[in-house]
């Protein structure tokens, strides 16, 4: 299978065909609802009800919906992008001065307290002193990048992956020539975190909506879910916007993938010719 | 000497680690904390102590340590203590924390030495709001959470497996041909499940009962767990086996087992499970066990609201906590139940690394 095609079936309309699975049952609770005598416009004729199931109600909720995935779009990418850039440099300065590899393994140790014990803590700071907890987009970065654990993962992986290419011959071959390791291996090491940081994208997309579920203020698609679901089990007609969340979860997490297997294929054709 | 030290110090650290790397360790500590919850009572007996205490501290009591009517007080200050005090075995006692307005007297009284402090109970962690032992409670929370975890572990490991064994090995054969197309089918539905984040399948799975079947909180969480388990944890499960699977299958060595005449399923418990599989189901098997800590603790949690409200586990002891959260006490079962987790993670990582 092509590119084009790999796209197309597995990535599109993979998405979309979950997506329509949600939709679905989502529909089957509003008719479940509609039996009960809660009223929907859409529910007076067989004809109506199927339409609801296959079109959208307006246009206007895709204005909403831009807006909430910009906001998530905007926490995973600054926090991925974080991640990365203080990964890479403890993962160069650990590989350079083992007193800091020492220090810092234990420090990013603690990195690994889950989203929640993050909150738990700026939570338990700011009543302690009676202030409000501050709804920030910001909290919500610092939590993805600090609490989810993969500032370890990716020190670790930064680590082997630098100790992997350094002992290959043509570096060793160009230190002897009198030019740096660093230089000859640039291009090895860019390919490699690039590979690397790919595959952790979709692990990123997840911890930012989980971090918009602690913090109500923070408007994306962490907290429209929540919102979403609660308004369906309040009877609220909320079909449209389960559809394009659900969808665009899959599709981003799929699309990550997908860019990472192509660039992993290309990368092994490149090393075969 | 020098060297005599390196001969002592290293094996008993290298012992220390493979104990604490050991399977049968990790099994027993868990089972240990298990055991070991069904011991204390969690209930504040006398229902009365409804303050926070903090940790290494005791329990305390006001009581007045005479006869009441003979001591020498003023007539108004005996009249409140009878009334506001309780009358047990001839001695009039109260426990701190009832009412800020009481306690206030109560503190006004004590610095005047009409009544004594006694200690009740030692509390190593100290207690919740309710005057509840905090170590106690954490102890019941993790027995809870951890039969959940491994409830949801055996059943996402029998599914998985078969998943993981019929995609990745079983028709994962060219011959019949329509073993490729179930095997495709199969593999579609398994990643489409993994790949819609857990938290949408949780909200709905707490839609369709909130709306088909109405049932308490407690029987809403478990059923949430097993549908997660069948459905989603299995999903990743059998795509981490598939994986594995096709590795093997590049070794040839089921191919030639296959040729000497060994049955399938000889195949399977043998080659497969026996001598390939194991290490890797204990680690995923872990693994599964600290996402579902972290899961409970975030279906409960207050803003989300849809695990467990009054069943004892982390989630509901945070919760509860954070509802009165001017204590540090509050902070301890988030910590002791990410360090748990924590343990466990660092664990899996261990039992992963391959041996050379």
């Amino acid at each position: 299978m092509n590119s084009f095609k790999k796209f197309i079936f597995n990535v599109f309309l993979g998405s979309l065909i979950i997506g329509i699975i949600f939709r679905v049952i989502v529909w089957l609770i509003l008719i479940k609802f509609s039996s009960e005598g809660i009223h929907y416009p859409w529910a007076s004729t067989t004809a109506q009800i199927f339409n609801r199931l296959l079109f959208f109600e307006s246009s206007s909720i895709f204005n909403n919906y831009i807006s909430f995935l910009t906001i998530t779009l905007k926490i995973t990418l600054i926090s991925w992008l974080l991640c990365l850039a203080i990964s890479a440099i403890l993962a160069v300065l650990s590989y350079n001065y083992l007193f800091f590899k020492k220090i810092s393994n234990y420090i990013i140790s603690l990195t690994n307290i889950h989203i929640f014990g993050g909150f738990l803590i700026i939570y338990f700071i700011h009543v302690k002193n009676d202030m409000p907890i501050p709804q920030s987009s910001f909290l919500a970065i610092i939590l993805v990048v600090f609490c989810n654990g993969t500032l370890k993962i990716l020190v670790d992986k930064f680590i082997s992956l630098l100790n992997s290419i350094f002992n290959q011959q043509y570096v060793h071959f160009a230190e002897s020539q009198g030019i740096s390791k660093w230089i000859s291996a640039l291009r090895q090491i860019k390919f490699d975190l690039f590979e690397t940081a790919l595959e952790i994208l979709p692990f990123f997309l997840i911890n930012s909506i989980i971090a918009e579920l602690a913090f109500d203020g923070v408007k994306g698609l962490g907290s429209e879910m929540l919102n979403t679901f609660n308004d369906t089990a309040a009877g609220y007609d909320r079909l449209d916007i389960v559809f394009l969340m659900i969808f665009s979860f899959v599709f981003i997490s799929r699309f990550a993938s997908f860019v990472y297997d192509e660039f992993k294929n290309n990368i092994n054709k490149t090393n075969v010719s | 000497m020098m060297s005599l030290k390196i001969i002592l110090i290293k094996p008993m650290s290298v012992n220390i680690q493979k104990i604490l790397h050991s399977p049968i360790f990790l099994l027993g500590l868990l089972l240990t904390i298990i055991l070991i919850s069904y011991y204390p009572n969690i209930d504040n007996p006398k229902k009365t102590n409804y303050s926070y205490i903090n940790a290494f501290s005791y329990s305390y009591k006001f009581v007045v340590d005479e006869n009441l009517d003979e001591k020498k007080i003023r007539r108004k200050d005996k009249k409140w203590i009878k009334n506001n005090f309780t009358l047990v075995e001839s001695q009039y006692e109260y426990y701190p924390g009832r009412d800020q307005q009481l306690q206030n007297k109560v503190d006004k009284l004590f610095d005047k030495k009409y009544i004594n402090r006694l200690n009740v109970n030692f509390h190593l962690l100290g207690t919740d709001s309710q005057g509840r032992d905090l170590l106690s409670l954490l102890l019941v929370a993790t027995r809870n959470n951890l039969l959940l975890a491994f409830m949801t572990v055996i059943l996402s490991i029998f599914f998985g497996t078969i998943l993981g064994i019929l995609t990745g090995y079983f028709l994962n054969r060219d011959d019949p041909l329509y073993f490729r197309s179930i095997q495709n089918f199969i593999i579609t539905i398994t990643n489409g499940i993994a790949d819609t984040p857990m938290l949408a399948w949780a909200f709905l799975i707490w839609l369709s009962q909130q709306i088909f079947f109405e049932s308490t909180p407690y029987v809403r969480t478990i059923y949430m767990f097993i549908f997660l388990a069948i459905t989603y944890y299995s999903s990743i499960l059998s795509k981490g086996i598939r994986s594995h699977l096709y590795e093997l299958n590049k070794r040839e060595f089921l191919s030639s087992a296959e040729m000497l005449g060994v049955k399938k399923f000889v195949i399977i418990y043998r080659h497969i499970i026996k001598s390939n599989l194991k290490n890797r189901l204990f680690s995923l098997s872990i693994m599964i066990i600290t996402q579902a800590i972290f899961l409970e603790i975030t279906l409960s949690f207050k803003p989300i609201g849809i695990g467990f409200t009054n069943h004892l586990t982390y989630g509901t002891l945070i919760n509860s906590l954070l509802a009165n959260s001017y204590s540090i006490n509050m902070i301890i079962p988030a910590l002791f139940s990410l360090l748990l987790c924590n343990y466990l993670t660092y664990f899996s990582s261990k039992i992963n690394k391959p041996t050379t």
